[in-house]
């Protein structure tokens, strides 16, 4: 089940975390910060290939307890779902988490055509919590 | 938790290390924090604080704040463990500041220990140190936490970039000399305790440390607020930049504790530069140059240096470059100098080339209050369009503070660029018309014309017209020297030339010649700076002919008396040539000669016709046509030379005459009466002298016809 959800800025300060699980809250927190380096790496070798880069990263790392996706948009902006892996999950199909992507890159879009959004601040919009939360809830 | 063998850390250096080569920074960092919390279980609390320390400033730079803390709040406990004083303020300093992810409860803990500190006392032990070998580390370190503070005299402790007591000084971009410089420092308090400081900032210049004391200054609990410290710029300084390097303070009442803030390592460094500019200067710089300048001028740019300064201005210096000289399209036609002319070196006194940003200098020793000076700069360009100059001006004055101070400003002029003249010319035949050829061995003439387009009245002081192989020039018509022109006004001169067949190299009915350049050397009538300009002259076709035909005619005939014209025709190819003249028939002249005539004209040879013609009529009147017509060797007209002989005619042989009246002797003259009076006693005494009525005499033919009088 989807665990976490976060974006992060294009700086690779974090704009938004959501867990489902509030004592597990810094160990996801280290593991997002360290799924930008897995991040950087796609990005890269993906750059001196074509000019046009599929925004899905797909699965950045795996652990024994979790799985990472990663999603950056054409602004690098950073959408990381955090999947653990237990019996339950183990058929996440790739369409599905594409799915769960998109629906949050469209709420992001939402809040950017928010003109009282500061860009690269802390997203504080009930909506996109909501989105966030039933992306959380979906697969729980 | 389980105490691990020294193994597990090995492997994580080993992790650690792999990470690094790979450039997996974040991933690098995880595993340190991973081996400062196996470390804290090992007891290697020193260790571990450093790698956390170094952790935690890794994670505030990217913005990861709760990472920050938590690596922050593990630190803590080793600065506790390890009796680290300096170490522990300095952490309890970021813990409590507002960027802290800490609850409220933490940090109001953290604040109560850090007052403790303050005052001398032991901090209460962290809450997280529960476990029985952690007890006996705590008990003995709150009894070595006593003996340090009490027998250190002094505590250093660094700031950290997010404190809950700061202060944040903002210096001024740029600051003049004559100005003071306001440096505004933001105090920042985040505890309960309002606070009162010392505070002292330390400069990279020498000689202004001192008076960066500041008086004590309120830190509000709570609160943000601001001071504004003023701070007088010496006058040596100019050019150079006044930086912050550290920022100290002592907490009154709190004398062992020394806080300071390295400004150099934090984020905003810029914040802390102010660039010392000179001051203003009282000096102006007037352009006074006589807009606009000409094409090919060298326009004295008449910079006028008016001081308005209640001292003398010394060591004065003027520097002028053109604004854009970076760009090739400026740089390659301007040249700017001190001296109308190129420089002969690249080291010529005085002058300056037109590369890029050099720049032309003028000193001058020194100017009274309210005097004024005339500075010479020239600007020479060959293109059209506007150039901008920027000019510096420095000076040494003594200012209001009655200290010797660089002063300086700094102008840009737009110098507008016209065409001097515009110029055309012209080719003229023999016959003084216009023609677009020029022939093999036949004078022709070349008459450039400039019209002035200039505003500014110009005189021109010489002129001449170089052309090349095988065009040979005679000396002009007529000189253009001295002449004075205003805009619109045209003026021309005419070069006799000719193409002679010895100089040519190839066929001439396939060659192009070039005519050549005329240089026009001219000034403006208010400046004794002489100018040359060069126009090119465009290129022309050469055409041999085949035969040469000149005519010898006396300037002017007088009625009834006969006329001689001589044609006389040459053959310039190496073939026989076959002609047949026809002399047509006038009604202004009678002639005598032959009427048609077949000649031929040896190669190389030269044949010659002549006519008697007798004048009927006075005035301009047309010659009898001349036609001649080539034959081929059967003796048939020659279709294909018509034309070019037609030509040969039209501009070899004149079509008109004037015939002046037949001169009157002084019996044939009659007036008034009828008898004869004669001229020489009228008005003496003898005869009377009447003017009757107008007589009109029709110009006819010859025929006779009598005239009727009055009288």
């Amino acid at each position: 089940m989807a665990s976490c959800v976060a974006v992060i800025g294009k700086e690779n300060s974090p704009l938004y975390i959501a867990c489902i699980t509030p004592e597990q809250e810094l160990g996801f927190h280290y593991s997002l910060h360290t799924s930008l380096d897995f991040i950087e790496e796609k990005l890269s070798s993906t750059n001196k290939g074509n000019d046009h880069r599929d925004l899905y990263l797909g699965l950045l790392y795996s652990t024994e307890h979790q799985r990472i996706f990663g999603y950056v948009t054409n602004t690098k902006i950073k959408f990381v779902i955090i999947v653990n892996v237990d019996a339950t999950n183990t058929n996440l199909r790739d369409n599905e988490t594409r799915q769960m992507f998109r629906k949050l890159h469209v709420a992001y879009t939402n809040v950017m055509s928010n003109p009282f959004y500061t860009p690269s601040t802390r997203i504080n919009s009930n909506k996109f919590a909501a989105v966030a939360n039933s992306i959380l809830a979906k697969q729980s | 938790k389980t105490k691990h063998c020294q193994t597990i850390t090995r492997l994580q250096e080993c992790a650690i290390e792999q990470f690094s080569n790979f450039k997996s920074v974040r991933m690098m960092n995880h595993v340190q924090v991973q081996m400062a919390d196996e470390l804290l279980i090992d007891q290697k609390h020193s260790r571990a604080m450093q790698i956390l320390i170094t952790s935690a400033d890794m994670y505030r730079k990217e913005g990861w704040s709760t990472l920050s803390t938590a690596c922050l709040l593990k630190a803590i406990k080793c600065a506790f463990l390890t009796v680290n004083v300096e170490t522990y303020v300095n952490l309890c300093l970021s813990l409590m500041s507002s960027k802290s992810e800490c609850n409220e409860s933490e940090k109001q803990r953290i604040e109560q220990n850090f007052y403790l500190v303050l005052d001398g006392k032991a901090p209460l032990p962290e809450p997280s140190l529960t476990c029985k070998s952690e007890r006996a580390l705590v008990g003995q370190a709150t009894k070595l936490w006593k003996d340090r503070l009490d027998n250190s005299d002094s505590f250093d402790i660094q700031v950290p970039t997010s404190s809950a007591v700061d202060l944040e000084p903002l210096m001024p971009k740029d600051v003049r000399l004559s100005d003071t410089i306001n440096i505004d420092v933001g105090l920042v308090n985040s505890t309960a305790k309002n606070l009162e400081v010392n505070c002292q900032m330390k400069f990279n210049l020498d000689g202004y440390s001192a008076d960066g004391n500041m008086e004590s200054l309120s830190l509000v609990s709570c609160k943000k607020s601001k001071y504004t410290y003023q701070l007088q710029i010496k006058a040596n300084d100019a050019g150079q930049k006044l930086i912050i390097n550290e920022l100290s303070f002592q907490i009154v009442g709190i004398a062992k504790f020394c806080f300071s803030k390295r400004l150099e390592d934090f984020d905003r460094k810029n914040d802390m530069v102010s660039n010392i500019l000179p001051r203003d200067s009282l000096v102006d710089v007037k352009f006074d140059g006589s807009s606009p300048a000409l094409v090919g001028e060298w326009f004295d740019m008449g910079l006028c240096l008016q001081s308005r300064e209640i001292h003398s201005a010394t060591n004065i210096e003027v520097l002028c470059w053109l604004r854009d000289g970076g760009d090739p399209l400026i740089s390659d036609t301007t040249c700017l100098s001190t001296f109308a002319g190129y420089p002969t070196t690249p080291t010529t006194p005085g002058g300056s080339q037109s590369m890029e940003l050099i720049k032309s200098c003028v000193t001058l020793a020194s100017l009274a209050p309210g005097a004024s000076h005339k500075l010479s700069f020239y600007l020479n360009a060959s293109t059209l369009g506007s150039r901008v100059v920027s000019c510096q001006l420095r000076y040494t004055a003594v200012a209001s503070n009655s200290v010797s101070t660089l002063s300086s400003c700094a102008v840009q002029f737009t110098v507008n660029l016209v065409q001097p003249f515009s110029f055309s010319y012209s080719l003229y035949n023999k016959m003084l018309d216009e023609s677009k050829v020029v022939h093999v061995d036949e004078d022709f003439a070349i008459a450039p014309k400039i019209t002035c387009a200039s505003p500014h009245d110009l005189v021109i002081t010489d002129s001449r017209l170089d052309t090349r192989v095988p065009v040979s020039l005679k000396d002009p018509v007529h000189l253009l020297r001295g002449n004075v022109v205003s805009q619109t006004w045209a003026i021309s001169q005419l070069f006799p030339a000719k193409v002679e067949a010895a100089n040519l190299i190839t066929k001439p009915d396939d060659e192009t010649i070039n005519l050549g350049k005329f240089y026009l050397k001219w000034k403006r009538t208010s400046s004794d700076i002489e100018n040359e300009t060069c126009y090119e002259l465009g290129t022309c076709h050469l055409v041999e002919s085949l035969v040469d035909l000149r005519c010898q005619l006396p300037g002017y005939g007088v009625l009834r008396r006969p006329v001689t014209i001589q044609y006389r025709l040459q053959n310039k190819t190496d073939v026989l040539q076959e002609y047949s003249l026809t002399m047509e028939p006038s009604d202004s002249f009678m002639f005598s000669g032959p009427k048609q005539l077949k000649l031929k004209v040896f190669p190389r040879d030269q044949t010659s016709v002549k006519y008697l013609l007798h004048p009927l009529l006075s005035g301009s009147l047309n010659l009898p046509r001349l036609k001649i017509v080539p034959l081929t060797s059967a003796g048939v007209p020659s279709l294909d030379k018509v034309g070019m002989l037609e030509q040969l005619l039209a501009r070899s042989v004149p079509s008109q005459l004037f015939v002046l009246p037949q001169d009157r002797s002084a019996e044939e003259f009659t007036v008034g009466s009828g008898s004869p009076t004669n001229i020489a006693s009228a008005g003496v005494g003898g005869g009377t002298f009447e003017l009757k009525e107008t007589i009109v005499v029709p110009n006819l033919g010859f025929t006779k016809q009598s005239v009727k009088t009055n009288g």
